[in-house]
């Protein structure tokens, strides 16, 4: 019998260790992503980068390394708790994250071929980032916890008062400001993601 | 001291598919019908049986919801619902305890 009970309890913490493996995962995750936009946004705006190809590809290099870093995050936390990596869940996050972040890649290089430069190209470049991330976190939030879905809103609220205001009206601002604009959203924006993350973490022993 | 399993445990809970759901909600906020099939390996008419006798009991909230016109069933666990998981946790690590009292 006591073999039994004790089986139900080891049942008990498996299930909850699997259950508590993402979420847990991506207060890190945050945090990381948010020390490196705020990192980046005060990099670019001190270094001055406002050529719109130095800026998209200072961004998506600062992107691409805080997805790598991302990945390993998760996989060091799904390997320590003796957790496959690829999950179902998983799965279904990447294949409906990809669309929109494919669709953020694309745009960039679109833009990169027309006439337009600038702080005029810079201001529909961050736009266009901040659309297509949020559009992947809504995605993404279908599988997920509802405060990634809100995430998503957010920044897809930021990008339409920032399409109407800077391109609409035409109050775009000069290209060094926007670094701080995308510190402000993916850095601080990710930071307090996980601060909220953290706080808000079920207790871990029941 | 003696511990009666039998009196501590409660019902609803002590049944292995209704654990693993006790177990899988309260590590997390919410969790969606999909998912808690996919992490339990149940099937969708098992799930249901499970849910319905937990809500029932008042251990577990259901919401129907629906994201990008697609319909979601979202799973949390009520006050009551934690507490009685709890409780029942603890009803089990006592019993370990006073069995591992009594060979050492």
């Amino acid at each position: 019998m006591s073999e039994e009970v004790q089986e139900h309890l080891l049942v008990i913490r498996t299930l909850m260790e699997r259950a508590a493996l993402y979420r847990r995962a991506l207060a890190p995750v945050f945090f990381v992503s948010g020390a490196l936009g705020v990192a980046a946004g005060g990099v670019g705006w001190f270094l001055r980068i406002v050529d719109f190809r130095a800026f998209a590809l200072w961004w998506l290099g600062i992107a691409t390394v805080g997805t790598f870093f991302s990945i390993m995050l998760v996989r060091r936390q799904a390997w320590q708790a003796r957790e496959s990596f690829w999950t179902p869940p998983a799965r279904r996050i990447a294949q409906a994250v990809l669309p929109a972040w494919a669709a953020g890649f694309a745009g960039t290089w679109f833009l990169s071929k027309t006439p337009i430069e600038g702080s005029l190209a810079v201001a529909l470049l961050v736009v266009g980032w901040h659309t297509a991330y949020g559009l992947a976190l809504l995605s993404a939030g279908f599988f997920t916890p509802r405060g990634v879905w809100r995430m998503g809103m957010v920044f897809f609220g930021v990008a339409l008062v920032m399409g109407i205001v800077e391109i609409g009206w035409g109050r775009f601002p000069e290209a060094r400001v926007q670094h701080a604009v995308m510190g402000a959203t993916f850095g601080l924006g990710h930071l307090l993601a996980a601060a909220w993350l953290r706080v808000t973490e079920p207790a871990r022993r029941l | 001291m003696r511990v009666d399993l039998t009196q501590d445990l409660d019902r609803v809970i002590h049944e292995k598919g209704r654990m693993g759901i006790m177990a899988v909600l309260a590590a997390s906020s919410e969790v969606s019908f999909t998912d808690m099939r996919e992490t339990l390996g149940m099937t969708d008419g098992n799930l249901t049986t499970h849910l319905r006798t937990l809500q029932e009991a008042g251990y577990v909230a259901l919401e129907k919801t629906q994201h990008h016109r697609r319909p979601q069933t979202l799973c949390r666990l009520t006050p009551a619902g934690r507490a009685a998981f709890v409780g029942y946790v603890e009803a089990l690590e006592r019993f370990v305890a006073s069995t591992r009292g009594k060979t050492t």
